[in-house]
């Protein structure tokens, strides 16, 4: 239930008057709002800061985008400010900040920085608000924002927030080094990515930024791309009379017949016209795959905490561009008690990038829940939309599926397994039930060199398929 | 020291005992007897003496037998167990005495082979306790209850370990994989979190007897995941603790680093002062994967984000010249010229003389919990076995509770209770004598022969049950509640919302919660509110503080009235948060209780 709209509007007048606080000049009606927007999103990552940090804070990462320079001011307001003002004086002149007015950062990416720098500050600020049920908004649009900020802060009293003032210039030391470490990396990561503003694709950016593993997954996942990019779509043959020939085939027309079918006496030709043994030129064409589906299953349970996670979403990026490559639809799921929605990784790869190296799964496991249902998905695919459907599993050593359902879901779709670091000897009832399965093992992962040979061997293997 | 009416009682007790009147002595030493939180030594168990020696008088062997073991004479208890008319006890006796063979025997022949195998085991007979596991999977009586069917292949699988039959365990453990997973998912669907764990426990102990990390981390983490729902901080920490220790020994540099920054975040929320030892964990962890994967001639890449995350743990520490080294260790990797540059001038800003931090306190030894880790798939079976006969889980405690004597001692005034001559579970009034006295117990295993006490005819035992489920400080607890508040007869549901009202321990938040959602008499949504104002927990407050601000009249008055009299975690602060937001009504409401928080602060 939204909270009433009193309340939000409550909670921005009691916001906008620590701004009487701020020391980045000059800022109005807009820079205002700009910061309220910044500290939506904060809040939706569970970081309640007053609005004057996120103004001061957000203003100087910010400071190039409109082509107005925003400056600390040259004295504090108060002499309990002067250290907050030092503090600001810091942030604006490191060389990260300087880097990163020279391009534009969107709104989500200027939230996750602030986030990045001042969440073990609040984090650990006994001031922050405790948990609470009501995640509180601030409108984007009322009168309070181009009002009188030293009326503001005279009819709700700002002093609440210098306890935090306070704290974050104890930690200035802490703070900056935060900054350092925003350098090229994180930016990059932050540039992989595309934004709907949605709450989960803001966490789920957070989550990435904050997770080593993320940078990991697309480290990993970059340096397969080149050998990749290499992808041609292979030719196949066709029947119509067009182009060369290609193959012999077992169905075509009469003008495509092997002139040697003619040799045979009437009633065997029929014989063998009845049962479909006639042999026809094939013509060259283009591989028929429209109808195509590569569907695949990343493991998201608890058992894959680790390295074992790393790879498997690495590999899981590169199969996933491997399949666009070579045409095709390609869908993508987490699954774990749970198949989880579709990522669509295929055409809207940077959209969903952040959901795929972040996603973090809150159920335990139920493999044998997750695969029937899969398999009277892919049944139905098959049956009514005639799909040809490639599934390829991504999990480790403990993925015990019930038989049955491997094989039902053999019957309808080409199966591959892949069984990332089995902590000991793999032994697994259906494999034999697979059309084809990997063992990924720390061996073969030991080496830098074997690693890439080894993670792009599955993937051409899994392609081939 | 005893005192004087105790003296005196013991006395007339003891005359008229020599005077041959031993009912009356019975009844003065069962006076005595009542007293079980005695611990003056010897005193209690001259009371005992007293009440065997009447009983013996009296003929009365079975009662004496159960004195006896009170009083921990294990042979002379046996003595006056017929081995045919009371199996269980005997096999109890003979256990105690070291004899489990011959327990074993006993037990499996009267129908208990999940007993007897236990016996077997604690007796090193492994091949032997393999066949009665093997027993326990083929019980018919199991069929339709999947929970315990997996905790019998389990113990199987277990066995034939034990036996190093290592393909037939593997079976084994795999079926008990499969219904774990099921179970666990079908118990967290249905808000049973703690039967949940329960599955989760068994996973992680699975993976350990495999030496299967997966499985080890599936237990660890979805264990951790329930108690944080929970609230049980100090469970979670150990479970965070303890697994960091597991991955550390398995070499999995990245699930150990992971789990110490995660253990440090964890702590920052729960507000407990443990972030900064597993922030420094998580940095020395991060460094040693990255060690690790440039021995092993890992990628470059790994290396550096390993480092990336290590000080990204020694900055949210303060620690900078901790970051300075590890800037160092990037500026060492062979990376490109420019790259190796920043994070060499990285490195000389932040290296300088160590820092003075505040103290990195370790999860202390005195706060891991001895019970964080029980044999569930022992106990769950043998309550299975036992299906909540009152005398042999009574018999049971009275033996096997002695690190609370207290809960021994109502055991036994329980178990002679429904040993006596006249006694019949058809008599409605014998029968809710029964469940007042198993309720007295308050422990965990009177809860099944409470349940099925529910199961009787009469509204007088059921009332009585619920009289005495509301002292089990358990959430299996509030499943009987639930069915008392639904019950038909207006005794029941009385006694229910007494219960309801008795059940005031932290855990119960969830089950409470459960209840103020899904029924709708308002004197049922009433109690609950107002016993959820008595937990006192921080949760509890924000309960209250949306009742208050989203319930009307009766619930809204409840809520309030709790408020103003919350003692427990601090609510002031949310409370002042509120009020900024709030309106009218609720704002004048809030102000009130804001002043009454801070006159009793």
């Amino acid at each position: 239930m939204p909270p009433p709209a009193d309340l939000a509007d409550n909670e921005l007048r009691r916001q906008l008057a620590t701004l009487s606080l701020s020391h980045v000049h000059p800022s109005g009606a807009m820079e205002a709002i700009a910061a309220a927007s910044w500290w939506n999103m904060l809040a939706r990552l569970g970081l309640r800061l007053p609005l004057v940090v996120v103004h001061d804070f957000g203003l100087l990462l910010s400071r190039n985008r409109e082509g107005s320079r925003r400056e600390v001011a040259a004295a504090a307001q108060a002499p309990a400010l002067a250290r907050y003002r030092a503090l600001l004086a810091a942030l604006g002149s490191s060389e990260v900040i300087q880097d990163l007015g020279t391009a534009p950062l969107r709104d989500e990416t200027v939230a996750v920085i602030l986030a990045r720098l001042l969440s073990d500050v609040y984090l650990r600020w006994n001031g922050r608000p405790r948990a609470s049920t009501d995640i509180h908004e601030l409108p984007m649009s009322s009168p309070a924002y181009d009002g009188d900020r030293a009326a503001q802060a005279r009819e709700l009293d700002p002093a609440w927030c210098l306890p935090f003032l306070q704290r974050l210039c104890e930690h200035e030391r802490a703070v900056m080094a935060r900054l350092d470490q925003i350098d090229a990396g994180v930016l990059r990561l932050l540039g992989l990515f595309s934004f709907q503003a949605g709450v989960s694709d803001l966490a789920d950016l957070y989550q990435v930024v904050s997770t080593s593993g993320a940078a990991d997954i697309v480290d990993f996942s970059l340096q397969l791309l080149p050998s990749l990019l290499e992808t041609k779509r292979r030719p196949a043959a066709q029947r119509f009379s067009i182009d060369g020939y290609a193959s012999v085939e077992r169905r075509g027309n009469l003008d495509g017949l092997l002139p040697g079918e003619l040799a045979h006496d009437d009633e065997i030709f029929t014989q063998k016209a009845l049962c479909d043994d006639l042999l026809y030129y094939g013509h060259e064409r283009q591989q028929e795959t429209g109808r195509k589906l590569h569907y695949m299953l990343i493991d998201a349970s608890a058992s894959m905490r680790g390295a074992r996670q790393v790879f498997a979403r690495g590999l899981a990026l590169a199969l996933s561009k491997k399949f666009s490559l070579l045409g095709g639809e390609v869908w993508v799921r987490f699954f774990d008690s749970r198949l989880h929605e579709r990522l669509d990784v295929g055409s809207s790869a940077r959209r969903e990038l952040p959901r795929l190296l972040s996603f973090r799964s809150e159920r335990g496991r139920n493999y044998a829940r997750v695969f029937a249902e899969l398999a009277v998905e892919i049944g139905r695919l098959r049956r009514e939309q005639g799909r040809d459907v490639a599934l390829t599993f991504i999990t480790h050593a403990e993925c015990h599926i019930p038989t049955a359902t491997v094989e039902a879901l053999a019957r309808d779709a080409y199966l591959y397994g892949i069984f990332i670091l089995p902590s000991k000897p793999i032994d697994l009832e259906y494999l034999t039930k697979l059309h084809r399965y990997q063992v990924v093992t720390a061996e073969s992962l030991s080496r830098a060199a074997e690693k890439r040979r080894r993670a792009l061997e599955i993937v051409e293997d899994v392609a081939g398929g | 020291m005893a005192t004087r009416d105790e003296i005196d009682t013991k006395d007339r007790a003891d005359r008229a005992l020599r005077a041959g009147r031993a009912r009356e002595a019975l009844g003065l030493y069962a006076t005595l007897l009542a007293k079980v939180s005695v611990f003056e030594p010897g005193l209690y168990e001259s009371w005992l003496e007293g009440a065997l020696a009447a009983y013996q008088t009296m003929g009365r062997n079975r009662e004496a037998g159960y004195v006896l073991l009170g009083l921990r004479r294990f042979a002379e208890a046996q003595r006056l167990f017929p081995v045919e008319e009371r199996p269980l006890e005997w096999a109890l006796c003979a256990s105690r005495q070291g004899r489990h063979g011959e327990a074993a025997r006993v037990l499996a022949e009267a129908g208990h082979p999940a007993l007897a195998a236990v016996e077997l085991e604690t007796a090193g007979a492994h091949t032997a306790a393999r066949l009665e596991w093997e027993r326990v999977v083929r019980d018919p009586r199991l069929a339709g209850i999947p929970y315990e069917t997996a905790l019998a292949h389990f113990n199987l699988g277990e066995a034939l370990l034990r036996t190093n039959d290592r393909g037939a365990a593997d079976r084994e453990l795999t079926i008990t994989q499969r219904l774990l997973e099921l179970l666990a998912d079908d118990f967290e669907s249905r808000g049973e979190r703690e039967r949940a764990f329960d599955c989760y426990s068994i996973l992680l102990r699975l993976g350990k007897d495999t030496g299967s990390f997966e499985n080890v981390a599936e237990g660890y983490l979805n264990g951790i995941r329930i108690l944080a729902s929970d609230d049980q901080k100090f469970y979670v920490l150990q479970y965070y603790d303890d697994f960091l220790s597991y991955a550390v020994e398995q070499q999995e540099w990245y699930a150990a680093a992971q789990l110490a920054r995660e253990a440090a975040d964890y702590s920052v929320k729960a507000g407990l002062v443990y972030d900064r030892y597993y922030l420094t964990r998580a940095a020395e962890l991060w460094a040693e994967a990255a060690r690790q994967n440039e021995a092993a001639g890992g990628p470059t890449d790994l290396s550096e984000n390993a480092l990336h995350a290590g000080i990204d743990a020694a900055s949210a520490l303060g620690d900078l010249p901790l970051c300075g080294r590890l800037y160092g260790a990037l500026a060492a990797l062979p990376l490109a010229a420019k790259k190796r540059t920043r994070y060499r001038a990285l490195a000389v800003r932040y290296t300088g003389p160590a820092i003075e931090l505040p103290a990195a306190v370790p999860f202390p030894e005195y706060l891991r919990r001895p019970g964080a880790y029980q044999d569930i798939w022992r106990q769950d079976l043998v309550e299975w076995e036992l299906d909540g006969d009152p005398t042999a889980v009574l018999a049971r405690l009275v033996v096997e509770r002695t690190d609370h004597v207290r809960f021994s001692r109502l055991a036994l005034r329980a178990l002679l209770l429904c040993s006596s001559p006249g006694f019949s579970r058809d008599d409605p009034r014998a029968a809710a004598d029964l469940a007042l006295a198993l309720g007295k117990i308050q422990v965990y295993e009177v809860l099944r022969p409470l349940e099925r006490l529910y199961e009787h005819s009469s509204p007088q035992v059921r009332a009585a049950v619920m009289g005495g489920v509301g002292q089990v400080y358990c959430k299996r607890s509030f499943s009987l509640v639930r069915k008392g508040l639904a019950d038909p007869a207006a005794p029941v549901h009385i006694e229910a919302l007494r219960a309801l009202r008795g059940l005031r321990f932290r855990d119960g938040f969830d089950p409470l919660t459960q209840i103020f959602r899904d029924f709708t008499d308002e004197n049922i949504r009433i109690a609950a509110v107002e016993t959820i104002g008595e937990l006192g927990s921080l949760e509890a407050g924000l309960f209250l503080l949306d009742t208050l601000r989203h319930e009307t009249g009766a619930l809204r008055g409840a809520a309030h009235k709790c408020l103003v009299n919350f003692a427990g975690d601090d609510i002031t602060a949310t409370v002042r948060q509120y009020l900024d937001l709030e309106v009218g009504e609720n704002r004048e409401a809030l102000q009130r209780v804001l002043r009454s928080l801070n006159a009793s602060n």
